[in-house]
């Protein structure tokens, strides 16, 4: 895939909380953030700025939220940027005028999680090619 | 730094795209308002008035005849407003969105040259008795 992606943070517990929110909701509510997720979020350059005003607003340094109206409800999805991919972290349903401090620093918790987790990835090293490659060996015991 | 163990959980879940797949495949009514989404979609390119009424009023679980009868209006009208080939007047667009728990707005934008232009935005006047 060309641009962004959006995914949803997994938990240590391979909970997924964002994903666990959408289910969770009837279809048509459902429908809606699917489809703002892929129009905004989904297959963006990466060198593009975010979504304007009022489909996006930033929170606090890097992190920002889509914002989804249904109805008179206000969804808001806090995400926010990790190279190509766009990491979907805390979803809820917005009752007071600023995003309540509790769920910022619950987003804020999960990036440096999903931060910390990345970079605790092995990695393979890249594998060698061409004709100064080392031979292959198979070493059996 | 400490390494990962391969059985340690990955924190890239699925993505969203592959959420909204597998939901689609599962639910009809899921597919059904996709359809809607996207004819509201391709409707507010050419009549954003329209597209607008069409989206709140299918959020608000409301029925075309429902909506007439509160607008004091008929059903024909807002099937017409909703295909987007019809303008409403003033008070009649007025009325469908007190209906729908929303006020039309008039705005004036005035374009003076060098400046930022001017503009005013006022509640729509309703009809006055005679």
């Amino acid at each position: 895939m060309e641009g962004t992606q959006a995914i949803f943070y997994r938990d240590k517990h391979s909970v997924e909380p964002v994903n666990r929110f959408i289910e969770a909701l009837p279809e048509k509510r459902a429908r809606k953030i699917n489809d703002y997720i892929e129009e905004y979020l989904n297959g963006r350059s990466l060198d593009a700025p975010p979504p304007e005003f009022p489909v996006t607003s930033q929170i606090e340094g890097e992190l920002r939220e889509l914002r989804v109206r249904f109805g008179n409800t206000r969804y808001r999805i806090l995400y926010q940027r990790s190279g190509g991919l766009i990491v979907l972290l805390h979803a809820f349903e917005k009752h007071s005028g600023a995003v309540p401090a509790a769920d910022k620093e619950l987003a804020i918790r999960r990036i440096e999680d999903f931060s910390r987790r990345m970079d605790a990835t092995p990695r393979k090293p890249p594998r060698a090619a061409g004709h100064d490659a080392p031979r292959r060996r198979h070493i059996r015991d | 730094m400490r390494k990962r163990q391969l059985h340690e959980v990955d924190p890239r879940g699925i993505t969203a795209a592959e959420a909204a797949e597998a939901r689609a495949r599962r639910s009809k009514a899921y597919r059904e308002a996709g359809d809607e989404y996207a004819a509201i979609k391709e409707l507010r390119k050419r009549n954003w008035i329209a597209a607008h009424i069409r989206e709140r009023r299918y959020e608000l679980d409301l029925t075309q005849k429902e909506v007439a009868e509160q607008a004091g209006t008929s059903h024909s009208f807002i099937s017409k407003l909703e295909s987007g080939d019809h303008i409403p007047t003033i008070p009649v667009l007025k009325r469908i969105l007190a209906v729908l728990d929303e006020e039309l707005l008039i705005g004036i934008e005035r374009q003076i040259p060098d400046e930022e232009p001017e503009r005013e935005v006022a509640p729509a006047p309703g009809v006055v008795a005679a």
